[in-house]
């Protein structure tokens, strides 16, 4: 819940007081041998699950829609040898793609098998990784109330509407994720922007109302920046992840990896170590989800 | 060693005719205060010593007439012949501070002093000295001037960090009247802690470390603050751009007890709002003190020395939060002297020192707290035994650590409208409790007329106290299992000897050369991840499964000093320091609120090599100082780099230091401060691999890579008052320019994706700073 990174925040933004400046400029990168990528998401939801393969490219590369891995074999296995294929997609190159109704169960183990010939001499290479699927509790419900955004994530300083969760937060370690959704449309589930909420500071405690998310009102001020304005009657859903150690780890790393360098704050740059065999880039995820949805209601009447 | 150190002290005396003692006391004329690494020659004897902290100096003289002259940083020189017939004789002086010539001191010791020190690497600094050197924001900071030394890099822009040969940030003994400062920065390091109104004077040592100091592998910077006025009262006082200071002194028993009071603040926080940053907190105030008695019998002095100050980071969101960010440092230190005899005086303090740094934020039903801590409570009995030709050092010295790595406390109420009670939580770190011990003993001896040695030893231990929790690792750093260690026992103990030893050759025309050999061990680190480290790091001790930090160097350096007075002098040293223990961090590493940091660390080793060539010119209109430094600085470290060798953060191969005095009046005078700097290593990607359509940035080798040269000139004009006017009121106006010509030195880089077209990426700099104009009025009474 509360995130060491505010008070790099508070500090960062002090230091950068001293009419500190940002300037593009010219840097010639050295080039590399092409790695494996891999995107795997595997989770307990019943859909068509996808797995994406790329190569690494230079830096400055602009050209980014061809970096795909075509023609490889791609699928997953769980402990009874059981086995789901990803054949590729028709429409994006580099995809692989489940049957729709494929689905992992928690507490199982499942394996990634790749077969990839990334090195083009016509000799595939194999590449492996394996994940459990942690435990996630129910989301016993989510309201969406209209107010100042609330504490612990929240100043104060606007109105609009809270989301708001009720659950237990079981007293087992945890990793949890979310990202929401809007009338059936998710929103900020990507690496870089999901909410991470290891539950260092409430395992074992009934969240009974704690605000996840916040929408603003489009005022003039901040509307340019708002992604999404919450009309009455949409449907708003929460949704929850959790994830294992070594992902949320993985997580963290990328976005530290992406984060501007700060000296009195960032370490040393260096390669993120992801749980792919073969000395391939990226990670095999799997995790349990769950979803609460509610209906926004009227705006309570201002001059009351 | 210790037969070869009994065998040299003894020989020396068997050797020599009978000599006898010349000895006395060193002052300020007007204040009675007294005047430590004063310069005194013997002529034609050819002798010299320096006067220590107390300003007390001895030397043995065989019997005849001589002439003793004695000067000082700042005051003028005086002569007096004595004649050495049959006794002991004692010789105290009392000399004038010198207006005229007060901004043209030495910057690094009269021939005296440097024939008489056989020391590597050494540098003196007085605040006058500081005082001209051109500063961030007009305010003098003794910090700065080290830096600016050869052999010593800034870590970052604006920092008040530093490395010393190639060193790590945290192997510095940074001490306040020998009391150690944990973190001695102020506002991300724009100032230091030390306010150099209080500052007497400053010695430097960059790796030949006198056998009285230890704890750290790579330098002491050890300061000392001035006594107050015996005899009057003055008042001092500052106002810069965003600063302010006001120093008192004077006595309380005219010619026996002093006092001392210093304060400063900023004024940040008023201009804050002006620059849109409503609610914004920052800045810090600091407080020294210093209370001195004299005893009748000269013999005896007793002085109690305190430093506290505070920083502020603070953040209001609205009416709701609140967050913050505070540390600082306090210390205390009680000195009593005594002088047994003229060859034999012994030093005894007691002290404390402790630094605390806190993250708070709070809101309506919701308080988060996190708080850092080291406290040292220390005593140390230092010796000086100064029989014919010979300086011993003896002492011991006992410190008790406690770190506290963290401790957090949360509080929600029910009126947050999400739980059903209070809660309250908290999780704290183990506390680690340590001894630290350490006994010394050491001589340095002249030879005949040319030669010098100095040998000593020093053995120091370290004990880990419980309660506490200790993990075990395997060689691959997976813990194997957790033992608990019960309350009050000491259940681990390292220990090792340092030997330090050292030679020099004084040639004709004042040309001498020295070659030293050091070993320094260093028990307690400062977990930082970070390249440049900030408020919240923590320190934390070796441990069974940390082995305590060890540094060997050889130093070899030729001296040479030529010119009326010998106002031109120049040096070359060469160095190669091996570090073993050396500890860093594995990849993407979580120091704050870990509660199995150790897991986190990793091992290997460093080494270091460079040469520093320095000419200077001491007096004249035009005086200065220019350096140049070329040094690597590489690190091997388990897990780091595949486990190849790389160069550590402070590899900065070539380095140039210009200093440029220029007194074309005795009331106008000009300082112009030019830095160059190789680029800081750094790691930039060789290629990307995009997840969710970011650039994911993919990694060579560690440090590959450098940033842009860094590169700064400093431009100060200083007017002052009517010098020897005889009025006791005087004032300065110092006007300046921090980074003149406005170089955009890159304090870091970072690699982008572009809002717009997120397919393109570039990298971007951040820089602190354009140029910055500064104006401080300063003013004496």
């Amino acid at each position: 819940m509360v995130r060491n990174r505010f008070v790099e925040v508070v500090f960062v933004s002090m230091l950068l007081l001293s009419a500190s400046c940002r300037e593009k400029i010219e840097l010639k990168l050295l080039s590399s041998e092409p790695r494996l990528v891999v995107d795997a998401r595997f989770t307990n939801d019943t859909a068509s699950h996808i797995i994406k393969l790329s190569r690494t490219s230079d830096y400055f590369e602009p050209e980014t829609d061809n970096l795909g891995i075509t023609g490889a074999q791609v699928y997953i296995t769980d402990r009874y040898g059981r086995r789901i294929d990803f054949l590729p997609s028709d429409s994006v190159p580099g995809w692989y793609v489940s049957a729709p109704d494929v689905f992992g169960v928690v507490g199982e183990t499942y394996r990634l098998h790749i077969r990839a010939d990334l090195s083009g001499n016509g000799e595939p290479e194999y590449y492996e990784a394996e994940s459990i699927m942690p435990y996630m509790p129910p989301i016993d419900s989510v309201k969406a109330v209209y107010g100042y955004s609330l504490p612990p994530f929240g100043n104060g300083k606007y109105l609009g509407w809270n989301l708001l969760a009720y659950a237990q937060d079981p007293p087992t370690k945890e990793y949890y994720g979310f990202s929401y959704a809007i009338n059936g449309k998710v929103y900020e589930d990507s690496i870089s922007n999901m909410f991470l909420f290891p539950d260092s500071f409430t395992g074992g405690l009934y969240l009974n109302g704690v605000s996840m998310y916040f929408f603003p009102d489009p005022i003039d001020e901040i509307k340019d920046l708002l992604k999404v304005v919450i009309q009455e009657g949409d449907t708003l859903s929460l949704i929850g992840y959790s994830f294992t150690e070594g992902y949320n780890q993985y997580i963290s790393d990328v976005r530290n990896a992406l984060s501007s360098n700060i000296p009195v704050f960032s370490a040393a740059p260096a390669n993120i170590v992801g749980n792919i065999s073969n000395d391939a880039f990226g990670y095999f995820a799997v995790y349990a989800m769950t979803k609460a949805s509610c209906v926004v209601g009227k705006k309570p009447d201002q001059n009351q | 060693m210790l037969c070869i150190s009994l065998f040299l002290l003894f020989s020396g005396k068997v050797l020599s005719q009978q000599v006898y003692t010349v000895s006395g006391k060193i002052q300020d004329k007007k204040s009675a205060q007294s005047l430590p690494d004063a310069a005194v020659w013997v002529e034609p004897a050819g002798k010299g010593a320096a006067s220590d902290m107390e300003g007390r100096y001895s030397l043995q003289l065989v019997p005849g007439t001589y002439t003793i002259k004695v000067s000082s940083l700042g005051y003028g020189t005086i002569s007096r012949t004595v004649e050495v017939k049959n006794k002991n004789i004692t010789e105290n002086f009392y000399i004038e501070p010198d207006a005229v010539q007060l901004e043209s001191v030495e910057i690094r010791g009269s021939r005296s002093r440097q024939a008489a020190r056989n020391t590597i690497g050494m540098n003196t600094l007085t605040s006058e000295m500081v005082q001209r050197i051109p500063a961030l924001l007009g305010e003098a900071d003794i910090i700065k001037a080290v830096q600016m030394l050869p052999g010593v890099l800034m870590a970052s822009e604006s920092s008040s960090g530093f490395s010393v040969r190639g060193g790590g940030l945290d192997q510095n003994a940074i001490l306040l009247d020998r009391t150690l400062i944990y973190n001695p920065t102020h506002t991300c390091g724009f100032f230091s802690v030390f306010n150099n109104d209080v500052i007497g004077s400053a010695e430097i040592y960059k790796g030949d470390i006198p056998i009285a100091y230890g704890g750290r592998l790579s330098s002491v910077v050890d300061v000392s603050m001035r006594d107050g006025n015996f005899n009057d009262y003055h008042v001092e006082g500052g106002v810069g751009l965003l600063l302010a200071k006001l120093t008192v002194d004077g006595p309380i028993w005219k010619d026996h007890t002093s006092f001392l009071v210093s304060g400063r603040t900023t004024y940040f926080d008023m201009f804050l709002p002006l620059a849109g940053m409503k609610g914004t907190q920052l800045g810090f105030y600091d407080l020294n003190a210093r209370l001195v008695h004299k005893f009748d019998n000269n013999k005896d002095k007793i002085s109690l020395s305190g430093y506290m100050g505070k920083d502020r980071f603070g953040m209001k969101l609205e009416d709701q939060m609140k967050t913050g960010l505070n540390f600082g440092n306090k210390m205390l230190a009680l000195t009593y002297t005594h002088l047994f005899s003229n060859r034999l005086a012994i030093n005894t303090t007691l002290n404390i020192t402790d630094y605390i740094s806190d993250v708070a934020m709070n809101a309506d039903g919701y308080d988060f707290g996190w708080k850092s801590r080291i406290t040292d409570y220390g005593g140390q009995v230092d010796g000086v035994f100064t029989p014919q030709n010979h300086d011993v050092r003896f002492g011991f010295k006992l410190t008790y650590h406690t770190c506290q790595p963290g401790e957090l406390d949360l509080y929600m109420s029910e009126s947050m409208g999400f739980l059903d009670s209070a809660q309250h939580m908290t999780f704290n770190q183990d506390k680690m409790h340590s001894l630290e011990s350490a006994v010394y003993v050491g001589n340095s001896q002249t030879i005949g007329k040319h030669l010098s040695l100095k040998y000593g030893l020093r053995f120091s231990t370290f004990s880990n106290q419980g309660r506490d929790s200790v993990s075990r690792f395997d060689e691959d750093y997976q813990r194997i299992d957790r033992v608990y260690e019960g309350k009050r026992n000491f259940y681990h103990t390292w220990y090792g000897l340092e030997p330090r030893v050292g030679v020099a050759w004084l040639f004709k025309h004042n040309i001498s050369l020295k070659f030293n050999y050091t070993r320094t061990i260093q028990y307690l680190q400062l977990a930082t991840n970070s390249n440049s480290g900030n408020p919240m790091d923590i320190w934390f001790p070796a441990n069974p499964f940390v082995k305590p930090q060890t540094a060997d160097m050889l130093a070899l350096g030729l001296s040479a000093g030529w010119g009326k007075s010998d106002e031109w002098e120049a040096s070359i040293e060469g160095y190669y320091k091996f570090m073993h223990h050396v500890i860093d961090f594995k990849d993407h590493s979580n120091v704050l609120l870990n509660s199995d940091l150790y897991g986190e660390l990793r091992m290997g080793r460093g080494w270091a090599y460079g040469v520093e060539v320095y000419v200077q010119r001491k007096k004249g209109m035009v005086y200065g100082s220019l350096s140049y430094t070329y040094s690597r600085s590489m690190r091997i470290i388990d897990q780091v780099n595949d486990g190849k060798p790389y160069p550590s953060p402070q590899d900065r191969p070539h380095a140039v230091n210009l200093l440029l005095n220029v007194d074309p009046h005795p009331r106008h005078s000009l300082s112009f401060n030019w830095v160059f700097y190789s680029g800081q290593p750094t790691t930039y990607p060789i290629g990307k691999a995009v997840i969710d359509g970011s650039f994911v940035p993919v990694y060579g080798k560690r440090n590959s890579d450098r940033m842009e040269n860094y590169h700064r000139l400093d431009v100060s004009y200083t007017f002052k008052s009517k010098p020897n006017t005889g009025k006791r009121f005087s004032w300065s106006l110092s006007a300046g320019l921090y980074n003149a010509y406005a170089r955009k030195n890159p304090w870091s880089v970072s690699f982008k994706q572009d809002k717009d077209n997120p397919n393109i990426a570039y990298a971007e700099k951040i820089y602190l700073f354009s140029a910055v104009p500064f104006v401080s009025f300063n003013f004496k009474w």
